[in-house]
């Protein structure tokens, strides 16, 4: 103990005032540069005006797709609009097992895969999403059907308005995603909020139900 | 000193003016006269002292290049003259890219335009074009190869670990360089790679203790400018391009070059005794000077370099361009630039977020990997793992190119896949090439022979290829192969594959139907039609393709310039 003492003395008296006083600005300068970096990253950060995409969106009741059929594509707002209703037989919204009985209502779903970004496409004769990046396949809803992407679309908050632009009612959020909304009687539009996505959640392919993936 | 007037008195102004010209190029070159010059290019032997030697001690250029090189290393073997290809590359680039800066504006509204000027309008544009981009892409290739090398020779060892080390930054500053270029021209393909390259990186293992939401989420905004790619990421990459990347370049150029004059051009690993390092002791029988030999082979290399990017730009090759960039269309059949294909293939096969995350992790283990692999033996017998774990890799990398390629990619629906070899979204085929008068109003069915038509014919042919492909009959119709299903699963969702293809149309009707809309233009439509097995009413493909052909548009033109048979 008293050998490590003496030696911090040493070390301590060994320090001129001079060589502290450089410690002290060669620390003041470091903290100077990471400030500086700092600063660089939040400059750098873009601003964009909420309104164009990250706004809302209202689309008239005329533009919803009839139930169980292929969806809307709103190029503006960067999402599909989906209606949904398991409890109808029909090939586009087939229903797992590991779901909710029954899935209805309308979702709108972000138009980007969640693989790498690039704009999947509804195909027809395929009835369902394929994305023509990577191949990463959606069901109607936006559910996963084949990998690579890693999870569910993502959807955004719809609401339910009238003429008046009155809220009806807005989709419920559940287990942190957007549940597909019913419409009540009187409903005239959807508004869709593209500020509010939530991410879809990593659920199980859908081809494993079928033991069809490749 | 006598003035000029007092020379020209004493000796004549003939005279004279040689005595100032030979003032002047000693000068210049900091030490050599005329005849000195004349001299070293005759192959005479210096004079004493040595006035070769000279500009290497006074003058800037020459005195960042060493006076002589071992012997040994001025042959082919063992460098391949691939770093001097590297610096002539970077310096190729900066010229071709400055003359191009002069005739683009990094904006989406009129980057695309500027694109169609240069090539189109602006004197040697074209060429200017196709000689950046091949030499960004043989950049590429040399820096790897250089790198590839460097391994092999086993040039990395003590004392050479931190040049290894500049150079695996400057690979990956390269690739960067090569990279942020591509989103310049604003068309699909650069649009695209580079969303699918910022996507990627958005998936990038975030530090622990972060919300990768928040980070990762600035980052690409950062990195893309905005929630999409658009005027601000182009802006973004665009100074990246021109500015940032160059310049980093530049300093770790300079760093990995001053490394490579202090230590020595390694000899080949037979040429010395193990563990020794005699790259600097050169015996002077043993010495290459760099005037006039080193300079005069490196003009060589130069030259032939030029040649080939210049015939290469001219008659080989053309750097392609696309439509118009479109956020909201992504086109079917993406493709990674080549040097980017094992990414690619990587994605296809792993979790993105532990693709991106290993890729950084290889860096650092390539920049780390002198200090550990710390053998004194430079032999190729003394250093089997490092070759055969070297040749692993570069195996896995080609297979991981494979897999990237078209040859791996993803298959949409039978229909649009015959859609898209016949009206492709970009570029020409048997069909477009068809040229517009050739083309009358009508419906036509595949192979239908159309008499004195040979173009329409043969589009026709190429139809009925491309429909045999992605067509299986359960009818017995000999037009197409037979189906092969599987009998267990229900009939409504079977699904029909023939050798080809594992997604097809089964008895399908196909035609075509060109109409002319307006005068000068023509919509080709492709429309499919296949009835479902199980119910005779219902379609299982019922779909259209529709193209429009411009009477102007030079589709055959291109057929012959890429030698394609249409």
């Amino acid at each position: 103990m008293a050998s490590q003492a003496a030696d911090a003395s040493t070390v301590g008296s060994g320090m001129s005032r001079r060589e502290f006083l450089y410690y002290i600005w060669g620390a003041s300068m470091a903290l100077f540069a990471a400030q500086s970096a700092g600063l660089l990253v939040w400059f750098l950060i873009p601003r964009f005006r909420e309104g164009e995409f990250g706004g809302t969106f209202t689309v008239s009741i005329d533009d919803l797709p009839p139930v169980n059929s292929e969806p809307a594509n709103f190029p503006d707002g960067r999402f599909w609009l989906s209606n949904l209703d398991t409890t109808q037989p029909n090939e586009l919204m087939y229903q797992a097992n590991d779901e909710p009985n029954p899935i209805q209502g309308v979702v709108a779903i972000y138009k980007v895969c969640t693989h790498l970004g690039c704009i999947y496409s509804w195909t027809p004769t395929n009835n369902r999403f394929e994305c023509p990046c990577h191949g990463s396949k959606y069901r109607l809803d936006g559910r996963r059907v084949e990998s690579p992407a890693p999870r569910t679309l993502d959807r955004f908050r719809v609401a339910a308005v009238d003429d008046a632009g009155t809220v009806l009612a807005e989709a419920e959020i559940i287990d942190d995603f957007v549940a597909p909304l019913t419409l009540p009687a009187g409903t005239t539009g959807i508004r869709v909020d593209t500020g509010f996505r939530k991410k879809g959640p990593s659920q199980e392919l859908l081809c494993s139900f079928f033991g069809n993936c490749p | 000193m006598a003035t000029i007037f007092e020379q020209i008195q004493e000796m004549g102004i003939k005279q004279t003016v040689i005595t100032k010209l030979d003032e002047t190029v000693e000068r210049l070159t900091v030490g050599m006269n005329i005849n000195d010059i004349r001299s070293a290019l005759r192959g005479d032997e210096p004079r004493r002292p040595n006035p070769r030697l000279r500009p290497h001690a006074d003058s800037f250029w020459f005195h960042i290049r060493p006076s002589f090189y071992h012997t040994e290393v001025t042959h082919i073997y063992p460098t391949f003259r691939l770093g001097w290809l590297s610096t002539f590359m970077f310096v190729w680039e900066t010229i071709t890219g400055i003359i191009l800066m002069v005739f683009y504006t990094p904006s989406p509204l009129v980057a695309y335009s500027n694109m169609w000027n240069i090539l189109g309008n602006v004197p040697l544009g074209q060429l200017m074009r196709n000689m950046h981009r091949l030499g960004a892409e043989v950049m590429v290739l040399v820096v790897a190869l250089h790198m590839l090398r460097t391994y092999i020779t086993g040039s990395y060892k003590k004392p050479r670990q931190f040049t290894w080390a500049t150079g695996v930054i400057l690979l990956l500053f390269t690739a960067l360089l090569s990279f942020s270029g591509y989103l310049l021209p604003w068309d699909q393909l650069s649009y695209w790679a580079l969303t699918v390259f910022l996507s990627g990186a958005e998936a990038a293992p975030t530090p622990p203790g972060i919300d990768p939401d928040v980070f990762n989420g600035n980052v690409l905004l950062i990195a893309q400018g905005g929630p999409a790619l658009g005027a601000g990421g182009l802006l973004r990459w665009y100074l990246l391009h021109v500015l940032l990347l160059p310049l980093l370049t530049g300093i770790f150029f300079f760093v990995h070059y001053y490394k490579v004059v202090l230590y020595g051009i390694s000899l080949p690993p037979g040429r010395e005794e193990i563990g020794e390092d005699t790259a600097k002791r050169v015996p002077r029988n043993e010495r290459t000077y760099f005037t006039p030999d080193i300079a005069t082979n490196e003009l060589m290399w130069s030259a032939l370099t030029t040649l080939f990017l210049v015939a290469g730009s001219l008659w080989l090759w053309d750097a392609p361009l696309e439509t118009h960039a479109d956020p909201v269309v992504t086109p079917l059949h993406v493709v990674a630039p080549w040097y980017l294909s094992w990414s690619q293939g990587w994605l296809k096969l792993a979790d993105k977020t532990l693709v991106i995350g290993f890729i950084p992790l290889l860096l650092v283990a390539f920049i780390v990997m002198p200090y550990f692999e710390v053998s004194k033996s430079r032999r190729y017998a003394d250093r089997r793992i490092a070759l055969t774990v070297a040749s692993l890799f570069f195996t896995f990398m080609l297979v991981s190119n494979w897999m990237g390629s078209p040859e791996f990619r993803v298959n949409s629906s039978p229909d649009r896949e015959v859609s898209i070899e016949l009206l492709p979204e970009e570029g020409t085929s048997a069909m477009l090439g068809v040229p517009y008068e050739l083309m009358p109003e009508g419906t036509y069915l595949p192979a239908q022979p159309i008499d004195g038509n040979p173009h329409l014919t043969y589009a026709l042919e190429e139809f009925q290829a491309a429909m045999y492909r992605h067509s299986c009959t359960l009818t017995g119709n000999t037009t197409w192969n037979e189906c092969s299903y599987d009998e267990s699963t229900p009939i409504e969702t079977r699904k029909y594959s023939n050798h080809f293809s594992d997604d097809v149309m089964p008895d399908p009707t196909a035609k075509l139907i060109v109409e002319e809309v307006q005068p000068g233009l023509k919509k080709l439509t492709l429309q499919y039609k296949a009835f479902s097995p199980a119910n005779p009413e219902e379609f299982l493909i019922d779909a259209e393709w529709v193209k429009y052909r411009h009477e102007d548009s030079n589709y055959e033109t291109e057929c012959r310039f890429a030698n394609k048979s249409c």
